[in-house]
């Protein structure tokens, strides 16, 4: 190991190559169940500053066939993050370019660890914005963005980020850098469309997780800022969720902006602070976006989404969806972890009408596991996303310190798993935090991603904590 | 002591990574809470995640429940951040108290402070002032101002304007007593604040400061103490109490004081000052204490001045680099780079540079001395020539 950090720092220079004790531990910090189930720690954590310098760091890990993990924020759920079997961390934040943003093919390039807020901020200047707008931090990369194929609002509307990717570079784990998409063919035109004329390779590295290469440009195509965009809010009580389950589906029908379903838990600490003020019996909140180029063209949609709720028996919750710092919805569940403790929690998606069976059996499990309290703030957090809902129910205030605590955790992680896994839920992202079934029951399709991962990394040094080794 | 008394905190971050980030907290310009580029200073500098509040915080997890060994690696880490207080104004976890306790830790510990802040703290167990200099030498900037030792307002000077910057705490007894105001000094009896052992791990020596001071600020009959440094006055209104419980007497930083005299018309400018001025904000007035509109009423008050703000102010400000002197002392390079930078950003919009901190005011200048053209001042020095 000693002779691989010297040929890291003989590449990216002493000040950016880390190997102390106190990097290694705190490059295997994440939140989450990854954090809690998952160990492992870096044996060095490297910041290469251009993708000549990445090329060579997969070179040096390929030749001595040592695991190499990518790692922006590692704000990620999955333990994808976590550097398992130790190796080399790469860590981008040097890489942080926004190397161009076309106003006129709409399209914006950046190096894969520029700051998405950042990106947003010089696109907001421009007034134009990414089709559905991530909803974290600026710790957030664009490279992780692909990888992690990230959510947010207007995801009802647009689906997700990956969906609107143009161009990609990519380095694989032999240090190849391959060029996929318009990175493939720019030249005169620069980066415009995403499709070369044949198969989408692009896509296999869409959510790939860390798994597959180190994104180190991106382009994406991003889209003109609407001239009114705000938030409206609807309740149901518990006994009611078939009818708001009718009304998500005819908001869908509608072309809402962005729905999102969050249940009475997410709100506890804002109501123990008497920031909200939640009827009693309203169990569940439904935020909703909406927007238009112009006045008119809002209100139209919001007289449209107001009476599709009432219609199906909603409430009229006034401004709640707004109440947080950073206007509409902003991080709902930073109103769960941040006052209350640690987030923890799976993320799975499950179409629109299965929602009430999913809930039950939320309920029923966090119940058994004596999640159910205060001290967890069991909040049910479902984004429509397009016409499927992407679900990521959280469990706050967990002891990653305590094994009896993440014992619990991880049981009652498994058996909900396995319960809506045989429903038919398919995860957003797969770890290795999951129970086999999860991978199991994709069979060939599974098998055959292995396959590619076998060929493209034979001796899986890249993210080898990856499922799909 | 120690990490014992924020151990309920230290386990609650869901590494959302906002501390990690590079960039505006709220990406939208026109948002209510817009925010600037925005990146913690030490993370800046060194890069790495382990430099970020995120990971600070963590590591005080893993060494309360005994998971990673206390080391002398960790003193550069945990002192060379500058205590701005900016990552407590994006998140909700109690950064400063859980960095204040683990340098407590570290410290008991028998790692850390840095040499030269070890040896200011002995400094002021000794002598009650950081610098090592005389205690008799405190009172010389007083010598001719026949100041009462006892009185309803007491004017606390603190170390830094009495050892280093006589001019400011003359100019704030010109100014107080223009206002028609009966300014009382402890002199002798005053002692230095303690801010600076409190801030690096010697919380004992901080305690002996606040009892010696609020007894002697009791037994002069102070009802209103008027301090000159943000940081003396985050240390009196805000630690003391904490150590000695309620305190029979208001505190205020001089410049709340001249906003107030201001607003009551007891202080009135009759010079005009023709210049482009811009405002510094001491981490510890603004970020710590909220104390943002004060100065800049002051400042706006006087005739003639065109006043700008620089990109990141107010709540966004950058810190001047000392660090509370903790990071001054122990990595004046570090302190330059920092300073640089805020000069670099003042310079773009102003010729003047004012801030209301006698620490700062020392950093800044410094550095404008050497590597910069703005002028630096104390906003008591700007008033005392408008009077």
């Amino acid at each position: 190991m000693q002779d691989l950090i010297q040929a890291l720092i003989k590449t990216v220079g002493e000040e950016h190559v880390a190997h102390s004790p106190k990097d290694k531990l705190v490059y295997s910090h994440i939140c989450g169940p990854g954090g809690d189930f998952i160990r492992g720690q870096a044996d060095v954590i490297v910041m290469p500053g251009s993708t000549a310098e990445v090329s060579r760091i997969m070179q040096l890990a390929s030749r001595t066939r040592t695991p190499v993990v990518p790692r922006a924020a590692g704000s990620s759920h999955h333990g994808a993050q976590v550097p398992q079997q130790g190796g080399i961390v790469i860590d981008l934040a040097r890489m942080n370019k926004i190397l161009e943003i076309d106003e006129r093919k709409m399209v914006v390039v950046a190096q894969g660890g520029a700051s998405v807020y950042n990106i947003m901020r010089q696109l907001d200047e421009r007034d134009l914005r990414f089709p559905q707008q991530p909803q974290y931090t600026s710790g957030v990369t664009i490279g992780a963005a692909v990888s992690c194929n990230i959510s947010g609002v207007r995801v009802t509307r647009w689906g997700r980020f990956g969906e609107h990717l143009v161009g990609l570079e990519v380095v694989l784990p032999d240090g190849e850098i391959l060029m996929l998409g318009s990175n493939a063919y720019r030249s005169k035109y620069g980066h415009y469309h995403r499709y070369m004329g044949g198969p989408d390779i692009m896509g296999l590295f869409v959510n790939s997780g860390g798994a597959m290469g180190v994104f180190t440009e991106v382009a994406v195509r991003v889209d003109h800022r609407m001239e009114v965009t705000d938030e409206i809010s609807y309740g149901w009580p518990r006994d009611k969720i078939e009818e708001m389950v009718e009304a998500i589906y005819w908001m869908q029908r509608y072309d809402v902006c962005d729905v999102t379903t969050l249940n009475r838990w997410n709100y506890y600490s804002a109501l123990q602070r008497g920031r909200v003020n939640i009827p009693e019996n309203i169990e569940f909140i439904n935020n909703i976006s909406v927007d238009g180029h112009s006045k008119e063209e809002y209100d139209i949609a919001e007289h449209r989404f107001r009476q599709i709720c009432e219609k199906h028996g909603g409430t009229d919750l006034g401004e709640l969806g707004r109440f947080t710092k950073g206007g509409p919805r902003y991080h709902a569940w930073r109103g769960i972890a941040v006052w209350t403790g640690r987030e923890f929690g799976p993320m799975f998606y499950h179409p629109t009408h299965a929602l009430p069976e999913i809930y039950e059996i939320w309920e029923r499990t966090c119940h058994k596991y004596g999640l159910w309290s205060p001290r967890y703030i069991p909040g049910w957090f479902s984004n429509t996303e397009q016409n499927v809902l992407y679900t990521y129910p959280l469990l706050g205030n967990t002891y990653p310190e305590d094994p009896v605590e993440v014992e619990n955790l991880r049981q009652w992680y498994n058996e909900f798993h396995i319960e809506i896994t045989k429903l038919g839920c398919v995860e957003y992202l797969i770890g290795d935090i999951f129970p086999k079934l999860v991978v199991d029951n994709l069979g060939p399709a599974a098998q055959f991603i292995k396959r590619l991962k076998r060929m493209m990394d034979p001796d899986n040094i890249m993210n080898p904590m990856s499922i799909w080794r | 002591m120690g990490l014992e008394k924020v151990k309920d905190e230290l386990y609650r971050c869901v590494t959302c990574s906002q501390c990690y980030g590079r960039g505006p907290n709220i990406p939208f310009r026109d948002a209510d809470d817009s925010t600037p580029y925005w990146v913690c200073p030490i993370l800046d500098k060194f890069g790495f995640l382990t430099y970020s509040p995120q990971a600070l915080m963590f590591i005080a997890n893993k060494v309360y429940y005994k998971n990673f060994p206390v080391t002398e690696d960790l003193i550069q880490l945990y002192y060379s951040c500058v205590s701005c207080n900016r990552c407590s104004t994006q998140c909700t976890r109690p950064f400063m108290d859980i960095f204040r306790a683990m340098k407590e830790e570290m410290a008991s510990r028998g790692v850390g402070p840095p040499a030269p802040v070890k040896k200011a703290n002995e400094n002021i167990r000794t002598k009650h002032n950081f610098m090592g200099s005389k205690p008799e030498a405190r009172t010389k900037w007083a010598e001719g101002l026949n100041l009462s030792k006892t009185g309803e307002v007491i004017y606390f000077a603190g170390c830094y304007a009495s050892f280093r910057q006589p001019a400011v705490a003359k100019a704030t007894v010109k100014v107080l007593k223009t206002a028609g105001i009966d300014v009382a000094y402890l002199a002798d009896e005053e002692w230095c604040c303690g801010m600076l052992a409190g801030w690096s791990g010697q919380p004992d020596i901080l305690a002996d400061m606040a009892k010696h001071n609020v007894g002697a600020l009791k037994k002069a009959g102070a009802k209103k103490v008027v301090v000159s440094c943000a940081e003396g006055y985050r240390t009196l209104s805000r630690d003391y109490p904490q150590i000695v419980g309620k305190l029979a007497f208001d505190v205020q930083h001089i410049s709340q004081t001249l906003a107030g005299l201001l607003k009551e018309g007891k202080l009135k400018f009759k010079n005009k000052i023709k210049e482009t001025i811009t405002y510094h904000d001491p981490c510890f007035l603004g970020r710590h204490c909220r104390g943002y509109d004060a100065p800049r009423a002051v400042i706006n008050a006087i005739p003639g001045i065109k006043f700008t703000e620089m990109e990141h102010n107010g709540l966004f400000a950058d810190c001047c680099g000392s660090g509370a002197g903790v990071t001054g002392m122990s990595y004046p390079n570090q302190e330059k780079q920092d300073a640089v930078k805020r000069l670099k950003e003042a310079k773009q919009v102003a010729d003047t540079l004012i801030t209301t901190c006698p620490r700062c005011t020392e950093t800044l200048g410094r550095v404008a001395t050497e590597t910069n053209k703005i002028k630096v001042e104390d906003l008591m020095e700007l008033v005392a020539k408008v009077l």
